[in-house]
């Protein structure tokens, strides 16, 4: 659909539209302007790990929100990116650190995926958001403030990292680092732009 | 084993997918190297010990030092 702006005298004019409704509005090509994108909310209730898939390419931004998610084990969380030829375990830098009850504890590095600490164990009850920002040329930098929010011990993670795929981003995992443990609580949903 | 969970954000379809054979060898692998590298990181002191040791360290000295001075 094309809106035409031209006024009376020929000028560009402004335009008004009353309470427009668009049903299902769906884009292709390079998107402009500010475009956010909820993606489904998912159950974090079972399972290892859950994939968002059929990103679209020119998506410059993914939010990986988390509302009271858990797991059943102590493994740091991992998340990991992929492109058409699949999920990719390798080649990242990426550090997370914890900090519990006001203090800074030690942190880790991760190759694997990006790594979030996970302060409290199966306890720890994440919720915040993980940002994946398109750094160009398909590098994919992140950062991460979560809250755990267990009821017992008040802690926070930071994380930070980059990951370059080979080819165009299309699919975030969100599983953990040793693999094994699953999602026991919460949801998780994404945000795209 | 165990599944995952496949979100498709243009569709909203969720599906849940059995694990492969190869991706539960893969987990197994994974959990493995994370006991091993689990276990690296308990030899090592936290931040929170560092600093306990350091303080009782410097608590010592000074309390050395004053009997020092106190003999002077």
């Amino acid at each position: 659909m094309a809106i035409s702006t031209i006024g009376q005298n020929g000028l560009n004019a402004p335009l008004s539209l009353t309470s427009p409704a668009i049903a299902s509005p769906t884009f292709s090509g390079t998107a402009s302007g500010t475009v956010i994108v909820s993606g489904t909310a998912v159950a974090s209730t079972s399972g290892t790990s859950i994939d968002f898939t059929s990103i679209p390419s020119w998506v410059k931004r993914v939010t990986v929100m988390f509302s009271g998610v858990s797991t059943s084990g102590a493994s740091d969380y991992a998340i990991r990116i992929g492109d058409s030829g699949g999920i990719v375990a390798t080649g990242y830098a990426s550090a997370s650190i914890r900090h519990v009850g006001g203090a800074v504890n030690n942190g880790s590095q991760y190759t694997t995926s990006y790594g979030l600490n996970n302060p409290n164990g199966a306890s720890s009850v994440f919720s915040g958001a993980f940002v994946l920002m398109s750094f160009g040329s398909n590098t994919w930098v992140a950062n991460c403030v979560i809250g755990d929010s267990n009821g017992t011990s008040a802690a926070t993670s930071t994380a930070g990292g980059t990951k370059t795929l080979t080819g165009v981003l299309d699919r975030v995992r969100i599983t953990t680092v040793n693999g094994t443990d699953t999602f026991d609580a919460g949801s998780i949903n994404i945000l795209y732009e | 084993m165990t599944h995952r969970i496949v979100v498709n954000v243009q569709t909203g379809e969720s599906t849940q997918v059995d694990l492969t054979a190869e991706e539960v060898a893969q987990a197994q692998a994974s959990h493995a190297a994370w006991v091993t590298a689990e276990a690296q990181k308990q030899l090592m002191p936290t931040l929170e010990q560092t600093i306990q040791t350091q303080a009782a360290t410097i608590t010592a000295l000074t309390a050395r030092l004053e009997a020092l001075e106190s003999r002077t």
